[in-house]
């Protein structure tokens, strides 16, 4: 008898635990979310261990190679304008574009769901409120507001701080994307509350006594979570884009060579015209391959949190 | 009396119709829905009271009333005795939503799809902190799910809805109702998306828990054969208001107002025509009107087949026709003569 | 060339059909479906029914009993995981089956139209009422704009819609209206068949009756030949002069409405009367029909009721019941019919006991 309670209780304890293994296990069975993953995991140990794989950042003082050169036995990727490797610049790049990704999607998500919650919940006055913000923010170009920002951020911090090891000019292109992108965010949430919020079983739980706070962490947000999981992992997506874009144009820190960095650099070194291709495709090819991983686990897990998608296989 | 359950004294639920951004910030109202108009209902302990109407006739507004869902913008609402109009807030409606519980029309909806049957059915024992630990309150929705004819209820306890058919979510539904004990039940169309003969099951299981337990229900429906049914009265409802109440047999079998008559002869019957069962068939023209639009006078008026002149500008209150039999008819009044 | 062959009211018949052949006559047809697991459904078995011009058949059974798949096949229209395996599917003599989309076109919606349930809400939000009539008579009768636009103001007018109204969109009209207007798409081509699934199923009792008596006024006025799906008997007692009842696939019991529903002979048909409520007969006590409809991934042997028939006799779990006609018109598939006259009349009177 005291096995069995032994056993029953052992079975129920670790139950997030089971739910967390059993969401990867399903991720695994499919395709999408197999490949997906994958690639993540490279590029996360990538980004973890950039030192492991090609050794320390070089920069100037460092410099292996010859001025641009082409792809050969002691660059695998050749070397930029200055005989940096492409390897060594791509790897370390990884760590910069991934930091700035998710802090980035960190902010955009915080501030787009707790304020598309708020206003899909509260509605009324609040919601019109908060939505003209909405619309206020969403019409702003992202560039546009990075140009203007930045040396209002750089001015106001000193371009030399730094945060978490993050310095500046880069926290500027983090304030950037999250600001521009939270709107978006918080439409696609609120939208999805009030529709929630109007399924029946919000009336039923009503009817049997629920207050706010139940029906919000109960019968909301287990209905929108999945959203929000995939809007996040879209929105790291496309920061690790706009980084590059607003690094492309001029705004990023060379010290701390990201991938869109590399591109800027490879784009005022006239790479293309000089034929230098391998010093634009690792860059480009690492962004293309990370927003595609990310897009691939996002439609994996939205369909994988699905019980219904969960028993139909 | 001292059987009376639920009383409603003259309910009115009107709904603003707003415009844009400003009107909702300033609060202007651009004239209202007037969903339920003056709506006096008396539920009595153990009986099943149907209220039938066409669609938007305000008969789902009137279940919400009664489970204190939506907020009536006029009249009280009486539940054993005292005045609960003004009670409103989760803490304080506590009690009362323990005793009076819904069933929804739409089972597929009321499920929530990510929450297994067993959390649906212990959900409400959980929110009032009733029902001991985690375990017992496992047991009592297991043995509400066998009630509502779930058996065995631990295997049902632990699936997903999707996994269930229509007529056994509505019995999931059934049994998260019947878990709190209620006294009242009011069912929303239970049975209308249902299948023939799942339907006659849920009826019976209906009929049988009113049986075990003495529940009450207010049973809403646009079905007057299946009002016919289930219920000991019957309630015609039309925009908002009630044109006719009284003993399921006599709102049948005599009905006083126009409407019901006309209601009464379209209910369609497995009869073929020439078996000699069939009345004439009244059949209005127009469809239902906009409860944004009421007419004056008798609200039925423009579609009244036998309107006269006073139904065009006074609207006649409920009038006793006896035997508990009650109809809003110019034409049952004791001065009908005079039309 | 072929010659004209002309029919009812003058109508023009396809190439190749044959005036004396009656109106849509199907045979043994049969439906299967592919499930994802790899299973097969057999969702229609074997039903044959002839439907005669003018005439109005009604078809009812318990939801998945196959009704919609058999009026979808008669036009393949079965989604993509079904197909008929089985049968024929005569229209003027012309078997249907065979055909290949190309060749079927010109008989859907010009020969066979649909009315769906709640295909009020299938109107294109977006487009006058009268241009979404008008479309499918300019298109497949290749008339005039001008004179499809006044041909679908007609139909508006047929079905009591004032033409006037041809200028509104879907949201301007109620349910019942747009259900009219969409009784009106299909009458558009002037079909000789008009199916109706479940067309009024969605609709307040007092819509529901003005649609029906609409649906009758119409074939008394154009000879129409109705096919009335609906889970709804006294839909089916309203309106047709036939009707059959299908269970899991099959003919449980056809025949005209004043003696089916009056003297049902197939258990079945019996339950599932009785678990009707009326209001004109005082039965307020409803009958249950108890168990539930068979698999049809694996469909047991013999009579597919029988697990849930209160005369079930060991035959019939083992036999499938041949369909017997009878006299009087009505065709029934029951083993207690196939016996002897005397066990016949025996087991009819307890039936309806
Ligand atoms: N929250 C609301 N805001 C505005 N109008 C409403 C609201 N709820 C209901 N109404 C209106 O009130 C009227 C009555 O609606 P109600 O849902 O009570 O009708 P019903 O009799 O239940 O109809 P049905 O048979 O279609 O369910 C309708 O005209 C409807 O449009
Ligand atoms: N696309 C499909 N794939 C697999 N099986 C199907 C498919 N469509 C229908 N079926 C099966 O075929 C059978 C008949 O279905 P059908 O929709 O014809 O029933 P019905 O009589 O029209 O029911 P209802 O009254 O619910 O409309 C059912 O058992 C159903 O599960
Ligand atoms: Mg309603
Ligand atoms: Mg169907």
């Amino acid at each position: 008898m005291t096995a069995a309670h032994a056993g029953r209780s052992a079975h129920r304890a670790p139950e997030p635990l089971r739910r967390a293994a059993s969401l990867v296990g399903n991720l695994l069975s499919r395709g999408d979310g197999i490949v997906g993953l994958a690639i993540l995991l490279v590029f996360g140990l990538l980004a973890l261990f950039p030192d492991v794989f090609v050794g320390p950042l070089e920069d100037i003082t460092t410099v292996t190679g010859m001025r641009l050169h082409a792809p050969g036995l002691g660059h695998l990727l050749g070397t930029d304008e200055l005989g940096r490797d492409i390897l060594n610049l791509t790897v370390h790049g990884a760590r910069i574009s991934m930091a700035i990704g998710l802090m980035a999607t960190v902010i955009t998500i915080l501030l787009g769901a707790v304020i598309g919650v708020i206003a899909g919940f509260v509605g009324g006055t609040t919601d019109a409120l908060l939505m003209r913000l909405c619309d206020f923010f969403l019409v702003l170009p992202t560039v546009v507001l990075a140009l203007i920002l930045a040396p209002v951020i750089l001015d106001v911090v000193g371009a030399d701080a730094e945060l978490f090891g993050i310095r500046a000019t880069l926290l500027v292109i983090v304030v950037v994307i999250g600001l521009t992108s939270w709107a978006t965010t918080a439409r696609v949430i609120r939208s999805q509350v009030l529709s929630v919020k109007e399924r029946m079983f919000v009336d039923r739980a009503r009817v049997i006594g629920a207050g706010p706070g139940w029906i919000m962490v109960r019968h909301i947000l287990p209905n929108v979570v999945n959203l929000i999981v995939a809007q996040a992992v879209l929105t790291f997506a496309g920061a690790v884009f706009t980084e590059t874009t607003l690094s492309f144009i001029g705004l990023g820190d060379s010290s701390a060579p990201s991938w869109g960095q590399v591109l800027s650099s490879a784009q005022e070194a006239g790479a293309a015209g000089l034929g230098a291709s391998w010093y634009i495709i690792p860059p480009a090819t690492c962004v293309v391959l990370v927003v595609l991983a990310f897009t691939l686990v996002g439609n994996a897990l939205d369909d994988v949190l699905n019980p219904k998608s969960a028993g139909r296989r | 009396m001292s059987d009376e359950l639920v009383r409603l004294e003259g309910v009115e639920v009107h709904f603003p119709i707003r415009g844009g951004l400003l009107d909702t910030l300033r609060r202007r109202r651009r004239g209202a829905v007037r969903a339920v108009d003056g709506v006096d209902l008396t539920l009595h302990k153990g009986e099943i009271l149907a209220l039938v109407g066409e669609s938007g006739s305000g008969k789902t507004t009137i279940g919400r009333v009664v489970v204190k869902l939506t907020r009536q913008t006029g009249g009280r609402v009486r539940f054993d005795g005292a005045d609960v109009s003004a009670i409103w807030g989760t803490a304080k409606l506590r009690p009362y939503r323990r005793r009076v519980q819904l069933i929804f029309q739409d089972p597929y909806e009321t499920l929530n799809p990510k929450r297994t049957i067993g959390d649906f059915v212990a959900e409400p024992l959980e929110v009032h902190g009733i029902g001991g630990s985690r375990d017992e309150r496992r047991l009592r929705a297991i043995g509400a799910l066998e009630a509502a004819g779930l058996r065995p209820g631990a295997d049902f306890a632990a699936r997903y809805p999707h996994e269930l058919s229509g007529g056994q979510r509505q019995r999931v539904v059934i049994a998260g109702a019947l878990v709190m004990d209620p006294q009242v039940i009011v069912a929303d169309e239970p049975v209308s998306m249902l299948d023939v003969s799942i339907r006659t099951e849920l009826l019976h299981l209906m009929l049988d828990l009113r049986r075990e337990r003495g529940l009450t229900y207010l049973f809403i429906t646009h079905d007057l054969s299946l009002a016919w049914v289930i219920a000991d009265r019957i309630a015609v409802m039309y925009l908002g208001r009630i044109l006719e109440i009284g003993p399921a047999e006599r709102v049948i079998n005599s009905p006083r107002n126009p409407y019901t008559q006309a209601l009464v002869s379209v209910s369609p019957s497995p009869d073929p025509p020439e078996s000699g069962q069939r009345a004439k068939r009244t059949i209005l023209v127009g469809e239902t009107p906009n409860a944004a639009h009421i007419p004056p006078g008798c609200r039925f008026n423009p579609r009244c087949p036998v309107a006269f002149d006073r139904c065009r500008t006074e609207e006649p209150p409920l009038l006793d026709v006896g035997g508990d039999h009650l109809a809003a008819c110019w034409l049952v009044g004791p001065d009908a003569a005079a039309g | 060339m072929t010659t004209e062959v002309r029919g009812r009211l003058g109508r023009l018949l396809p190439d190749g059909a044959d005036p004396t052949a009656p109106l849509l006559e199907v045979r043994d047809l049969a439906v299967r479906f592919r499930t994802p697991s790899g299973a097969s459904v057999r969702a229609v078995g074997g039903m044959s029914f002839r439907l005669d011009a003018g005439e109005a058949m009604g078809i009812a059974g318990e939801s998945g009993c196959g009704k919609t798949t058999t009026a979808l096949s008669l036009v393949h229209l079965l989604p993509g995981t079904g197909r008929v395996s089985a049968g024929s599917v005569k229209l003027f003599g012309i078997d249907l089956v065979p055909l290949t989309e190309r060749q079927l076109a010109r008989y859907r919606w010009r020969e066979i139209s649909m009315v769906f349930q709640g295909a009020m809400n299938a109107l294109n939000p977006v487009q006058r009422v009268g241009d979404q009539i008008a479309e499918p008579i300019e298109v497949r009768l290749g008339q005039s704009r001008d004179a499809s636009r006044k041909r679908a103001g007609e139909l508006l007018e047929l079905v009591g819609i004032p033409r006037q109204r041809a200028s509104a969109y879907p949201h301007e009209l109620s349910g019942g209206m747009r259900q009219r207007a969409m009784i009106a798409m299909a009458l558009a081509c002037d079909p000789a068949v008009v199916i109706g699934d479940e067309p009024t199923t969605a609709l307040d009792v007092m819509v529901q009756a003005q649609i029906l008596q609409l649906l009758e006024r119409l074939r008394r006025e154009l000879g129409l030949s109705l096919l009335l799906i609906t889970h709804d008997l006294s839909v089916i007692a309203e309106t047709c002069d036939r009707v059959m009842v299908m269970y899991a696939g099959r003919v449980a019991e056809e025949g005209p409405v004043s003696r089916v529903f009056t003297a049902p002979r197939h258990p079945y048909t019996v339950k599932l009367l009785s678990s009707f409520p009326d209001i004109r007969t005082g039965r307020r006590a409803l009958s249950m029909i108890p168990g539930s409809p068979p698999d049809l991934r694996t469909p047991p042997p013999g009579c597919l009721f029988a697990p849930r028939c209160e005369h079930a006799m060991p035959v019939c779990a083992v036999e499938t019941p041949p369909e017997i006609n009878s006299d009087d018109g009505v065709r029934v598939a029951c083993h207690l019919f196939t016996a002897g006259d005397a066990v016949r009349r025996d087991a009819a009177s307890e039936v309806k006991a």
